[in-house]
């Protein structure tokens, strides 16, 4: 296998591990106009979950399913108990979101730096990957499973969403409930339940990326401030709102980065810095965001 | 202008002496705050609370007093970061009267107080930071390290990696000052022994770790090692994927210290067993100093010490011996200009855990040796087994002492 095809697959492995991490947030930020920065924060409950899952029952397949319920269910009542109310008082501009929720990430981190230390005693812990996708396939050369793992994952997951979002009722229903509130509301459909809903969903795909993470990053107190920036500048790149786009930008992102890091590490540092002032010189709105003054 | 604001406390202290009636047996009434500046929150956390242990367990064997002088020993908080370091450093020097400032982990924050140590003119021992430039350019009659230094540390491990037979390597570092500080450490004592660096590879600093294109780079050009300076989160990632892409029998990942800490073991799984680690002590050392030493941190602690333990302990004793010396050869008083701690410090030969200690011209600790182990399992899980004891290296140069 060519040097070069390897790193077409790390990237595209890097593309999947960032997309998993980002659709959480896009969904809420694009479809709730919701700024939750927190989001970093249910990534790494789900990871400590996932680790916690992990080590009492040996297996990564019931981290996997069960660790991401508790941020959901922890995002659930974020979302109904507190920003909820906060926007139906009126603050619901992004500054008011983004502090609540910046602050709350910092909280988060706190907490689980304190529970790692004086309870689970451990500062770096990992989530151990299935025996099956522990080792490597040969394609040329040796390639870990897991990575591919990631890879039909991550598409996995993007299939799963769109799916979901433009071909289901409750699709409907959300994208429906953001467009216009009273129609949804008259219909006798509850749009607050909605929402929590929905955001409940970011929180939980957010959990899974954690899972993860886990498994072939690592874990501690700092991954959750840490995928702030990478997120971020995924869905600003691929447009906000749009799982096609937070698909593309995840691709661009990961992409830039491991072909600059193995072809031109001289510029790896700030490769994706500059791409992303390109693009949105170009197209503000990201490649798939809607353009501006569109309804 | 700073003079007078510090000869106040020594005057209150003198009066409350005169005012309060006790008798001479009473000694114990006379204190000295030493602060311990520590990053308990964030990703040292844990090294933290390791550091501290070793203090204490040196506090408790001064029975936690020098000269006479009671030892208070308070412990702030520095976020790891410079500028809450310079906060809680002023804090201890206005508020809480602290004699001498200790510990210190983040070498940024550590320059920063060398700085305010002079200024102030309150000793600053430093436990942890290893920026070469603590005792190079940012060194003065105030600060001192009873850790080790950057350039010393790598070029020991360059050249001992070199003269094994080693020919070929490839490095990888965070692109960053530090990265670039131990891989030119590195650099000198491998290549000075006749080492070839094949590629020096530099990773974005804090950008989602991947370190495919390294280890692949590493298999393409031939490598015989992989040589790193990672730490913490990262250093766990790159252990994990150089197992993941099943280098772990061909290229070995090598770093010193900081990439098989410890403290790291149960993240890596079990990918570190089999590797050969360097490190300024382990419990394996079979001296009388760190037979002693070890026998003592766990009757304390109930546990065996870690490198992190022996340096809070060094850091200790250096600052507890400092005092009591420059305390004794002022008749019994604290110094007014308490730079006498630290020229009473760096006269001494420790008999430190990990090995004679003595302090060079730009104030930095010494030891002849450091140590190559080999991560084994053991009968209670992964342990450390020692392989060889090889010759410390030498500090950069640039330190003016005025």
């Amino acid at each position: 296998m060519s040097f070069f095809l390897f790193n077409l697959l790390n990237g595209m492995q890097l593309s999947m591990l960032l997309f998993l991490m980002a659709i959480g947030f896009t969904i809420t930020f694009g479809l709730m106009n919701i700024l939750n920065l927190a989001h970093g924060a249910f990534y790494m409950v789900g990871a400590y979950m996932g680790y916690m899952v992990g080590s009492l029952t040996g297996s990564f397949w019931l981290a996997l399913l069960l660790a991401p319920l508790i941020p959901m269910v922890l995002g659930f009542l974020l979302q109904y108990l507190v920003l909820q109310p906060l926007v139906d008082r009126g603050r619901d501009i992004h500054l008011d979101m983004a502090l609540l929720t910046f602050g709350l990430l910092f909280f988060v981190v706190g907490v689980a730096e304190l529970v790692s230390i004086e309870i689970l005693h451990i500062t770096f812990a990992s989530i151990r990957k299935p025996a099956l996708l522990a080792g490597y396939v040969n394609i040329g050369l040796p390639y870990p499973s897991f990575r591919l793992f990631i890879i039909g994952l991550g598409i996995a997951v993007g299939l799963l969403v769109w799916l979901l979002l433009e071909r289901t009722i409750i699709g409907a229903v959300v994208r429906g409930g953001v467009d216009d509130q009273e129609t949804v509301r008259t219909m006798g459909i509850d749009v607050h339940l909605v929402f929590a809903g929905v955001f409940a969903f970011g929180c939980w795909l957010a959990g899974i990326s954690g899972v993860v993470a886990g498994a072939e990053l690592s874990i501690d107190s700092s991954m959750a401030a840490s995928i702030l920036v990478p997120t971020l500048i995924v869905v600003v790149l691929g447009g906000l709102g749009s799982v096609k786009g937070c698909f593309i930008g995840a691709i661009v992102v990961g992409m830039t980065q491991t072909l600059t890091q193995a072809y031109a590490p001289a510029i790896a540092a700030y490769s994706i810095y500059i791409l992303l002032t390109l693009i949105l010189v170009v197209r503000p709105q990201g490649i798939f965001g809607r353009a501006p003054g569109a309804a | 202008m700073l003079k007078p604001k510090s000869r106040i406390p020594g005057a209150i202290a003198a009066a409350a002496c005169a005012l309060s009636l006790m008798s001479p047996a009473q000694a114990q009434d006379r204190s000295v705050t030493v602060g311990l500046m520590l990053p308990y929150t964030g990703v040292f956390a844990q090294l933290a609370r390791d550091l501290e242990d070793g203090w204490r367990l040196a506090l408790d064997e001064y029975g936690g007093e020098v000269a006479g002088y009671q030892v208070v020993l308070l412990t702030e908080d520095t976020e790891g970061s410079a500028q809450t370091a310079l906060q809680k450093a002023q804090k201890l020097i206005r508020s809480d009267d602290a004699q001498v400032l200790a510990g210190v982990v983040s070498s940024a924050a550590a320059i920063a107080l060398a700085e305010v140590a002079q200024n102030e003119r309150i000793p600053f021992v430093a436990a942890n930071a290893v920026a070469d430039e603590l005792t190079g350019a940012s060194c003065n009659p105030y600060v001192a390290r009873t850790s080790f230094s950057a350039n010393a540390l790598q070029s020991a491990v360059g050249q001992y990696l070199a003269e094994s037979g080693v020919a070929r390597v490839v490095t990888g570092a965070d692109d960053y000052s530090a990265g670039h500080a131990m891989i030119e450490g590195f650099a000198r004592g491998f290549e000075g022994a006749g080492g070839e660096i094949l590629e020096q590879s530099f990773t974005p600093l804090g950008q989602t770790g991947d370190f495919g294109p390294l280890l692949m780079r590493a298999r393409q050009l031939g490598a015989e090692a992989i040589y790193t300076f990672y730490t913490g989160t990262e250093a766990v990632q790159i252990v994990k994927q150089h197992a993941a892409f099943g280098l772990r029998g061909d290229i070995p990942l090598l770093g010193a210290v900081w990439l098989y800490d410890e403290t790291l073991w149960p993240a890596m799984e079990d990918n570190m067993i089999g590797a050969t680690d360097f490190t300024v002590y382990s419990h394996t050392l079979e001296t009388p100093a760190s037979e002693r030493f070890e026998a003592a941190f766990e009757a304390m602690y109930g546990r065996l010490p870690i490198a992190g333990n022996a340096m809070g302990y060094d850091n200790g004793v250096a600052v507890l011996e400092g005092l009591a010396r420059a305390i004794e050869a002022n008749g019994g008083e604290i110094p007014e200009d308490r730079v006498a701690v630290i020229e009473e410090l760096t006269a001494l030969t420790l008999d430190s855990p990990r090995g004679p200690l003595h302090f060079n011209a730009s104030h930095n600790a010494v030891v002849d040796e450091i140590y190559v182990v080999e991560v084994v399992e053991g009968e209670n899980g992964p342990a450390q087994r020692f392989l060889a004891a090889i010759p410390y290296g030498q500090d950069l140069p640039g330190c003016d002492m005025e």
